[in-house]
């Protein structure tokens, strides 16, 4: 499985604080954004049409790094 | 057209930019997401020329690079170079086997293994750090016994296995800042000053950072620690001391979003372009 690029101005909602979190197109699968209301970080998952899925970012491991 | 596939998990500044260097490479580009990818032989197809290894997470990464060296795929960093970097003190045994100036340095995994190392290294202060680690993250200056037997005992009875390997090095007294340099195929492709009141000076722990000119023995330097690790794409902290510089800890995959642009250098760029290099070796 790929990641696709995420190329929409789209919105979804904040799995923690139920927000709705928008973003510009040049945002990526994969990618760690901040939501605007509760600063939790999420992860851009999934998106379908102007839909877009989000997860809350996972905590930093032991073996996260450079 | 080249197609390279970026194995990442999380996406970061880092891998966006890489993106945007490929675009203006003309670089076909698969992001291929550790977290959703079998690592299957008897199902998976590599329908790529070149893979960059970019996962946050150093465990997920090893197993992805493993596998697709077990199909013949390049893979840039390769895992021979992964193995020592991801581990500081594989690391250190590494830069110390090529002559590489170093800070002193022990592996114990007992109080009393750690007392005698002290007196090794030369006494109060020491560093403790987690041989596996990022980040500068769970480091530890040691002034005194107290505080070492305190740290040792904490690792002991709430650490997991593996930090229960004390890597043990020498305190460098260092002019509030050190250098990290950036490395392609074993040349220096720019370097920064990374400035802090504190005596841990990571920018993941608020180091300011400034462009470092590459100085005849900064290249050299580099040249050597590429040698030493197998080469590839490395980001290299080095220290400066009275006798020269003094390599502390090389980075296999690289954070570079902070560096750009002080030093006014497309290091996503040059990233792209090794790895376009390893393809057509």
């Amino acid at each position: 499985m790929t990641q696709e690029a995420v190329a929409w101005t789209a919105s979804g909602c904040c799995p923690l604080c139920d927000a709705v979190v928008a973003l510009r197109d040049t945002a990526e699968a994969g990618e760690v954004i901040t939501c605007p209301e509760c600063r939790s970080w999420l992860v851009v998952r999934s998106s379908d049409g102007s839909r877009i899925g989000f997860e809350a970012a996972p905590v930093v491991e032991e073996d996260w790094g450079q | 057209m080249t197609r390279l596939a970026v194995l990442t998990d999380l996406v970061r500044r880092e891998e966006k930019r890489i993106l945007e260097a490929a675009g203006e490479r003309g670089v076909d580009v698969l992001m291929l997401d550790i977290g959703a990818t079998v690592f299957d032989p008897e199902t998976f197809r590599p329908h790529f020329d070149v893979a960059l290894e970019r996962s946050i997470s150093t465990v997920r990464g090893k197993y992805a690079v493993a596998f697709l060296e077990s199909l013949g795929v390049p893979v840039v960093n390769a895992s021979r170079t992964a193995r020592i970097c991801e581990d500081k003190f594989l690391t250190s045994l590494a830069l110390r086997a090529n002559g590489v100036p170093s800070p002193g340095f022990a592996m114990v995994f007992t109080v009393e293994q750690a007392r005698r190392a002290v007196d090794d290294l030369g006494g109060f202060p020491v560093v403790v750090k987690p041989a596996l680690g990022s980040w500068g993250r769970l480091l530890a200056r040691i002034n005194d016994q107290d505080a070492l037997e305190a740290v040792l005992e904490h690792k002991d009875v709430l650490g997991t296995p593996p930090q229960k390997a004390i890597y043990m090095q020498e305190y460098v007294r260092k002019p509030g800042r050190d250098i990290r340099a950036f490395i392609a195929g074993g040349e220096a492709v720019c370097a920064v000053y990374r400035e802090s009141s504190h005596w841990i000076t990571n920018t993941a722990r608020g180091g300011r950072v400034s462009n470092c000119p590459l100085t005849g023995e900064l290249r050299k330097t580099c040249r050597r620690t590429a040698d030493a690790v197998g080469g590839g794409l490395l980001a290299v902290d080095l220290f400066e001391t009275p006798g020269g510089l003094s390599v502390n800890e090389v980075n296999h995959t690289m954070e570079f979003k902070n560096s750009e642009d002080p030093t006014g250098i497309d290091i996503a760029g040059a990233v792209v372009d090794y790895c376009l290099r390893a393809a057509a070796a």
